[in-house]
């Protein structure tokens, strides 16, 4: 017998929890903002599993309702609250001991992610981190594919204009060496 | 998307050169391109050089997630689920913070980011996939009404003056005489007026409540469409009607069924000398 959505939603739920989180996180830029997120996603899925289409992606289905409510609710309240973003260190060193090389380096990936526009930091999570095609994104966001081109352009963009300016720190401090 | 028009690739397309996420024309189409033009070689160079190990490092946030703190809140969720006698009825109280958290949105006017967020060159893309986006504002306007509750809306304070002066803003953002001409729904009443933005346009949504239907919104967003018989769709759980004339769209959303929406745009229509 073929499960009900509602089934479907109770089975793979628990799975999906951190991925679900992280794109709170990537969001709103706040450990326990993403957790209430994944907290109100969790209860609206519950209520709405009848309009989950068995058959599509629970996981796109669940990104798709965090994010409305992100949108619709959260975020105006942020926004009354002024509120400022987790730094990469509070998110990636909880216990202290975790400072590993490919930790420094993830930190470093998600403080350069974490200062982009919000809507490039989740055109980039959706495509370069949960595997989205263009067109996928797109529908996802409700935007043309060419607006995450051009996203993913302006991020990119950036991150080189990064790139570009620690080297050219580096330069400079070998020039006071010498 | 058509390359052959133009002498240089955009960024997007660069960057879509080095996803692999181009069709095999249009790759060879950007490899031809690049071949004569050192300055797009730059830009080619300066986009690969924004590229990071994305996925290695995010998963790492995967570990870093409080793994029992969420499943807690899920088999809450689940037991709260099944506790409730009809699922789609939500808590009162938390639909109640619901609606004020998406009232808070209106009042703010927190419509920028997503909203706002195209630059000039997503701009020209869009161009090409306008047919594709038509709907979009339709979803976004269908989710945040799914989230009133009937009894919220319904208790509602209609403050006249206020509904008056938010009208006057209507008229001027759209050009419609709204304020003079209030678009009447049979049997609903006028509980909200406000106005929108979807893009950089203006959008004006209004806001009605009847008690066997619950509430149902009017928008109307001047986009330049050519005149468009109405049309019924399904979107967030809630049936709409749409339709546009003189160069706006205009959209009825709510749980009404579409026989009564197709009655209510009729009302919309002839008030308003469509």
């Amino acid at each position: 017998m073929t499960p009900t959505a509602h089934q479907i939603v109770i089975a793979e739920l628990p799975a999906l929890l951190p991925r679900l989180w992280r794109y709170g996180l990537v969001l709103s830029g706040d450990r326990s903002r993403a957790e209430d997120l994944v907290q109100a996603t969790c209860v609206r899925a519950l209520e709405k599993h009848s309009q989950f289409t068995v058959g599509t992606r629970l996981d796109r289905w669940l990104f798709s309702i965090l994010r409305s409510i992100w949108l619709n609710e959260v975020r105006a309240l942020k926004i009354r609250e002024g509120q400022g973003f987790v730094s990469a260190e509070e998110v990636l060193f909880v216990d202290g001991e975790r400072r590993i090389e490919t930790n420094i380096l993830a930190a470093e990936v998600f403080r350069e992610v974490m200062a982009l526009p919000e809507a490039q930091r989740e055109t980039l999570l959706l495509v370069y981190v949960e595997g989205y095609s263009y067109r996928e994104a797109a529908e996802t966001l409700h935007v043309p594919v060419g607006t995450i081109m051009s996203r993913l352009a302006a991020a990119r963009g950036k991150l080189s204009r990064l790139d570009a300016d620690r080297q050219e720190l580096r330069d400079r401090l070998a020039g006071e060496d010498r | 998307m058509s390359l052959a028009a133009r002498d240089r690739p955009t960024d997007g397309e660069l960057v879509a050169y080095l996803d692999g996420a181009l069709a095999p024309a249009e790759r060879a189409e950007v490899e031809r391109l690049l071949q004569d033009d050192s300055a797009a070689r730059d830009r080619l160079a300066r986009l690969a050089g924004g590229g990071r190990p994305f996925r290695a490092a995010f998963d790492q946030l995967l570990d870093a997630s409080p793994q029992g703190r969420l499943e807690a809140m899920a088999t809450a969720a689940i037991a709260e689920g099944q506790r409730r006698p009809r699922p789609a009825a939500a808590q009162p109280r938390y639909r109640m913070l619901r609606t004020a958290a998406a009232l808070l949105l209106l009042l703010a006017g927190a419509t920028g980011g997503y909203l706002a967020a195209r630059g000039p060159l997503g701009d020209l893309l869009a161009d090409a996939f306008e047919v594709e986006d038509s709907g979009a504002w339709r979803e976004i306007v269908a989710q945040q009404v799914s989230l009133y509750s009937a009894q919220s809306v319904a208790a509602m304070q209609v403050d006249q003056a206020a509904q008056a002066r938010e009208l006057a803003r209507l008229d001027a953002a759209l050009g419609l005489p709204l304020s003079s001409n209030v678009p009447v729904l049979p049997g609903f009443a006028l509980q909200r007026v406000d106005l929108l933005h979807y893009e950089g346009q203006p959008l004006a949504q209004l806001l009605y409540y009847a008690a066997d239907t619950g509430p149902v919104a009017l928008c109307i967003m001047p986009t330049g469409q050519a005149p468009q018989p109405p049309a019924i769709e399904r979107r967030a759980g809630l049936n709409l009607i749409h339709w546009a004339a003189g160069g706006r769209e205009y959209l009825i959303v709510g749980s009404a069924p579409p026989a009564r929406l197709r009655t209510l745009a009729d009302s919309v229509a002839s008030g308003l000398s469509l």
